[in-house]
């Protein structure tokens, strides 16, 4: 667990946890916006990750 | 209109003292939701949170002292005290030094300091609920 995409996989799933938890009351509504905040974190991460290798790599 | 307003006021008169539960909240991540009745999310919102300073701690992550000189440091400590209870045990317990060569090390910093600054979220959450701005 100690590559980068693991601990960004791990950290993502806790902030979205809590989150869901924060935004939404009711277990299919937390589920379903833990997903997509959880999604958004590590897609917009590794997409900002490929740009910024191929501005700056 | 006189109903409403007696609906309202019972209302207000029945909620907890919203003080006491953001200050149960900061010193234990979830105490505040739990004693709203919010059990489920209490020990979701508690349990990830002590988990993060766990694995930020396991990382090799520091803990952060309040150094005015330093504000990168002092605004890191600020964070990480926003978890009381974990923040104070880890310290009794000789945790958190903080290996610097470690490669985890800044990722074990990122962990102790988001849980903190997550916290305060829940604490502010916890508050409003127990004010009836958000139903609890």
């Amino acid at each position: 667990m100690t590559t980068h995409l693991g601990v960004m996989i791990l950290f993502a799933a806790c902030v979205s946890t809590v989150f869901a938890g924060l935004l939404r009351d009711q277990p299919k509504d937390e589920l379903r916006l833990g997903a997509r905040v959880f999604i958004s974190l590590v897609f917009g991460a590794y997409a900002l990750g490929w740009l910024m290798f191929g501005i700056f790599g | 209109m006189a109903e409403t307003s007696s609906t309202v006021s019972s209302s207000v008169r029945d909620l907890p003292n919203a003080w006491l539960i953001a200050g149960l909240a900061w010193v234990l991540p979830g105490t505040g939701h739990f004693l709203l009745g919010l059990t489920r999310k209490a020990f979701i919102l508690g349990g990830v949170l002590i988990f993060m300073m766990i694995v930020g701690l396991a990382f090799g992550g520091r803990l952060f002292p309040f150094q005015i000189a330093e504000p990168l440091v002092f605004l890191a400590a600020l964070a990480q005290w926003a978890q009381l209870a974990p923040r104070l045990v880890a310290e009794m317990g000789g945790l958190g030094r903080g290996d610097v060569v470690s490669i985890t090390y800044e990722y074990g910093n990122t962990f102790l300091i988001v849980a903190g600054l997550l916290n305060v979220l829940v604490v502010l959450d916890a508050f409003d609920r127990a004010r009836g701005r958000r139903r609890a």
